[in-house]
């Protein structure tokens, strides 16, 4: 890399896709090796939280879906849990079956999504588009129950507005049949890879107790040793009904390091669980009704009846996400938070980053999963020549990539 | 269509995320990859704006993009287009009451092309990308006219 | 504090009695989902704002806690207070045992301070920073920021944008772009509440 003092910004900026997630890193080194880490995320703020004061439940709904283009359902399904609660609706049973299997398919997507990624910042561009064409499965699948590829629309307050019917089962489990065999080559191409072995282990290292301390959420604290997982420690929608046991670095291997590679073994395994999952709730789904109400003036009424303040939580891909509402006897809400997944493990960056080479910050950053598009760019402060060179993503995935290829001499 | 020698062989693509969701990105991405595929026509996405024939704009473009978004447009060699994918880039959509937004995106740069949708079909990323090609095969034209 | 897993009403007696006046009311929501039902709880309990810093502390002294965020909002253009939750989860990691803990408290606009919790959970810096710029909400005993975490860097100062009273988002800073540049003869289509 050459030392100019200000090369070339390519302005993909530091956005990020999800609510509060857009992100850009500020980085000193020394040499190759990171001192420490600042970053600031703010760039792509649309004030959803403000608009959602200004608009009905069901209206939220909808923007809700499109907080996150890969957690289509993890917002909406929390945010229903919400409003359900102030209004006391009882969602039918039926209804929390299949937000269950459409939550689980979407854990699958997201994994599969992430795991190409990774692979992609490590240079290993060839798993990467496996990875990306085995995700299509989930895909046509998640098309099949809810019409939508991305963004689905599919949970109402009270239910969901489309219901599986007898002639889907038949295509989803063909599908979960297809991840199955597909999961022996999956766990090897990325457990036993020696690439992704070297360039892994030992990188962006979580202790338990930091991630206890920062309230990590998800697969990153999950690889570091917590056990919390809401599907387990939780009962709500489907999953209390059924036995989920939280995914640790223990199925794989005999110890727990809280590394990159830890993150690939728990999110690799977690899919072979959401298969599990969604073949469990095909099985024993309940008969009746799929809307507590169908008509939207209906549910719309019971809102403008409702006083009080409710949490709905959901175990997303990425971890525990939460919204909080409050009502009062009135179709718009006082209050509205939305607390994504990223959002409790994105400010560890600066203790994962810590020590790492700068060849390592693309595949350390995006271990956490901070949906995708956080590692665009990067600004390294070099300690001993007391420059700011900006990196471009192109030019970090440079580093990683030559990296890489040493190793492999 | 038949484009000319600059560019017969490939179409390169930037894409520029302007605060949209997401939904849009994910689905260019698989646009590109082995369901759909279209690197076989040699449409790839390039790292650097200086190196594209077409920008692909993603998002309702929020106060602070709205420059970079001018910034990337003007760094793009002739000829170029612009592509907008997905509805908040056309019109704001679900986001269009916001306070940070200064689009939409043709109130910043000249757009070509629009593919509505939310989040807009791979299918109809592909049919964005054919009408980019007829219509830089008409901007070569213009170009050879002059 | 204990391995022992308490009973949601246990949990809010031994707070009560570590708090004394300091809890306002509690209350135990319990909700079921799914066939067999089985019960989520969540604990609510509003304090007296003094009380936070303690709060957590003693809860700390049952299980060492989980915080998901800290929420809050304004109650109001016309209402001098804004509403604070610390919403926490203790026994995670216990199956079906986890329980949230929100502690509730009234904040007056202009006096609108809180005491950090950063130095009995280090994490809680990033949520804390959030209020002050959602909410204005100044946090004693935490380092001022060098730079905005959540808005964009060239955000007015003194603009909160969860506040309702003459803080709040100035009509100035919308721009409706399903209007601009729209020719004029199509029918406008206001996103303005009611209907979906």
């Amino acid at each position: 890399m050459t030392a100019k003092k200000v090369p070339y910004i390519v302005p993909v900026g530091p956005i990020h896709p999800a609510l509060k997630e857009p992100v850009h890193i500020e980085l000193t080194v020394s040499g190759e090796e990171v001192i420490s880490a600042d970053f600031t995320p703010g760039q792509t703020h649309r004030g959803i939280e403000w608009m959602g004061l200004s608009r009905n439940p069901v209206q939220i709904v909808h923007l809700t879906d499109r907080i996150c283009g890969i957690c289509g359902v993890t917002h909406s399904l929390a945010f229903a849990r919400a409003v359900e609660q102030i209004a006391d609706i009882t969602v039918p049973e039926r209804a929390d079956y299949v937000r269950t299997i459409i939550a689980e398919f979407e854990r699958i997507q997201s994994h599969l999504l992430w795991a190409g990624v990774a692979a992609h910042e490590l240079g290993f561009d060839t798993l990467f588009y496996l990875a990306w064409r085995v995700r299509e499965g989930a895909m046509d699948a998640i098309e099949l129950i809810s019409g939508n590829r991305v963004n689905y629309d599919i949970i109402q307050i009270g239910g969901v507005r489309r219901d599986i019917t007898e002639d889907q089962f038949e295509p989803i489990r063909r599908c979960l049949a297809n991840y199955k065999d597909l999961f022996g080559k999956l766990k090897m191409l990325f457990l036993e890879d020696a690439v992704i072995n070297s360039r892994c282990k030992g990188a962006g290292r979580l202790s338990f107790e930091k991630a206890m301390a920062y309230s990590t959420v998800g697969p990153t604290a999950r690889a570091s040793g917590c056990t919390a997982d809401l599907r387990a420690d939780y009962p709500y929608a489907a999953y209390g009904d059924l036995n989920v046991k939280p995914v640790l670095p223990t199925v794989y291997s005999n110890d727990i390091n809280g590394d990159t590679y830890d993150r690939i073994v728990v999110r690799i395994f977690e899919i072979a669980q959401s298969i599990e999952i969604i073949e469990e709730c095909l099985a024993n789904m309940p008969v009746g009704r799929i809307l507590w109400e169908e008509k939207v003036a209906g549910i719309l009424a019971a809102c403008k009846k409702a006083k009080g303040e409710a949490v709905g939580l959901h175990e997303a891909p990425r971890g525990e996400c939460l919204h909080y509402v409050a009502m009062d006897l009135a179709e718009i809400p006082i209050a509205w938070k939305v607390k994504a997944s990223s959002y409790s493990n994105l400010h560890v960056w600066p203790l994962i980053l810590k020590g790492a080479q700068l060849a390592d910050i693309p595949i350390i950053v995006a271990s956490i999963d901070p949906c995708l598009s956080c590692t665009d760019r990067v600004v390294v402060t070099d300690a001993a020549a007391g420059r700011t060179k900006i990196f471009t993503k192109e030019e970090l995935t440079r580093l990683s990539y030559e990296k890489t290829r040493r190793l492999m001499q | 269509m038949k484009l000319t020698k600059a560019l017969n062989r490939s179409l390169w693509a930037f894409h520029f995320n302007s605060g949209s969701c997401n939904g849009c990105d994910i689905e260019i991405v698989a646009t590109l990859t082995p369901r759909y595929d279209l690197e076989r026509f040699g449409v790839k996405l390039v790292g650097s704006p200086r190196h594209a024939d077409v920008l692909l704009v993603t998002g309702p473009v929020t106060s602070q993009m709205a420059d970079r978004l001018r910034r990337v447009y003007a760094q793009m060699p002739g000829p170029k287009v612009a592509m907008v994918i997905g509805t908040c880039g056309l019109s704001g959509g679900i986001f269009s009451t916001s306070y940070n937004l200064a689009g939409p995106v043709d109130q910043i740069i000249p757009v070509d092309v629009y593919v509505p949708g939310c989040a807009p079909r791979p299918e109809a990323i592909i049919q964005g990308v054919v009408t980019v090609i007829a219509k830089l095969e008409r901007l070569e034209v213009g170009e050879r006219n002059d | 504090m204990t391995d022992e897993i308490l009973p949601p009403e246990a949990v809010v007696e031994l707070l009560g009695v570590a708090l004394g006046d300091a809890v306002i009311d509690s209350r135990v929501q319990r909700r079921s989902e799914g066939s067999k039902k089985r019960e989520n709880i969540n604990i609510w309990i509003t304090i007296r704002r003094d009380a936070v810093h303690a709060a957590v502390e003693e809860l700390m002294k049952i299980w060492y806690p989980h915080l998901s965020c800290i929420a809050g909002y304004d109650k109001g253009a016309d209402s001098q207070g804004i509403r604070v939750q610390y919403i926490f989860s203790i026994y995670g990691g216990v199956v079906r045992g986890e329980c949230l803990v929100i502690f509730s408290l009234d904040l007056p606009k202009d006096d609108a301070h809180l005491p950090t919790i950063t130095d009995l959970l280090e994490g809680a810096a990033f949520t804390e920073r959030e209020k002050t710029e959602y909410l204005g909400i100044t946090i004693d005993g935490l380092a001022p920021a060098i730079h905005k975490f959540f808005l964009p860097p060239d955000f007015p100062d003194d603009v909160y944008p969860l506040r309702k009273d003459n803080k709040k988002i100035p009509d100035s800073m919308i721009k409706d772009l399903w209007v601009c540049g729209r020719p004029a003869n199509r029918p406008p289509a206001h996103l303005k509440g009611g209907g979906e």
